[in-house]
């Protein structure tokens, strides 16, 4: 018998430990100087990755339930 | 002749030890056109991980420490050489110059404000076409104006009473509610305690807004180009 899943709500996900990552994805990968010139690396690859997390995050924001 | 992953850049030599880098590379700094890059020689790019996500973040606080103007670079690109970089701060200067001095001595705080009602947006909608028939123009502008975030009464409710503490600030609408905005300022590092107790009482008269604030970080938001 597993045990009973681990119940988070998304508020609580948002304003905890993922609130900390959100906000150092939104610095570390959408914010800062960017840097351009003869790049190696595969710059979409890094955007991709944040598209990602934003869309992540944004579905986290809808499954919020209406306050009243 | 060596990749370089740049970590920030400054307007003066650090004065501390510099720490490792990334993949542990030991860093060093060049000087051009009036600014420092803080860079380290990598054979190639870091993977995008939250772990690699932190790390830059921390190894540019850390380069922090000695510098007074810092602005942290975006994570992820790796120069071909150091001359390429040199270009870069040769096309770059003016504008590089402009935002060290606008961030000098601070830090960043960013606040996520969400509606408490679930409201997305409290601004007023377009004006109807009779009301604004007179003077078109203007009251295109006027409406358009007042739709920006930054106007929307929510944010203002919450920016104003901080403006006497903070450089700069910087709002970004959102368009999925419950979140209203992010609100990036710009804080000098000796006013940080005053900005939190100010911060404090702000959110407790802020009855329509939810305020998650987050910082010290270094000035992200305000590299050129963003601000």
């Amino acid at each position: 018998v597993s045990p009973p899943p681990r119940v988070t709500s998304p508020q609580q996900v948002i304003e905890q430990a993922e609130a900390s990552l959100l906000d150092l994805v939104d610095n570390v990968l959408n914010k800062g100087v960017v840097v351009t010139g003869d790049i190696v690396l595969a710059i979409a690859d890094v955007d991709l990755v944040y598209v990602r997390l934003s869309a992540l995050l944004c579905a986290a924001d809808r499954l919020l339930p209406p306050r009243k | 002749v060596s990749p370089v992953y740049v970590y920030a850049l400054l307007d003066a030599r650090t004065s501390g030890a510099l720490p490792s880098g990334l993949q542990g590379e030991r860093l060093r700094t060049v000087q051009r056109a009036g600014l420092v890059a803080v860079i380290g020689d990598v054979a190639k790019a870091p993977e995008v991980e939250a772990a690699a996500l932190r790390a830059h973040d921390a190894t540019a606080v850390a380069v922090a420490e000695g510098a007074g103007a810092v602005l942290p670079a975006r994570f992820g690109a790796v120069l071909e050489d150091e001359a390429a970089l040199a270009r870069f701060l040769d096309d770059h200067e003016g504008p590089l110059r402009e935002a060290l001095q606008l961030v000098r001595g601070c830090r960043q705080m960013t606040l996520r404000l969400s509606s408490v009602s679930g409201r997305a947006n409290a601004l007023p909608p377009a004006p109807p076409p009779e009301e604004s028939a007179a003077r078109p123009g203007t009251a295109y502008l006027e409406a358009r104006a007042a739709r920006e975030p930054h106007n929307d009464p929510r944010v203002r409710a919450v920016v104003a009473p901080l403006e006497g503490l903070v450089r700069a600030t910087r709002v970004e609408g959102h368009s999925h509610p419950p979140l209203v905005a992010s609100v990036y300022q710009l804080v000098p590092i000796d006013r940080l305690d005053d900005y939190r107790a100010a911060l404090a009482a702000v959110t407790r008269r802020s009855p329509d807004v939810h305020v998650s604030p987050s910082g010290p970080w270094l000035p992200y938001a305000f590299a050129p180009g963003l601000a």
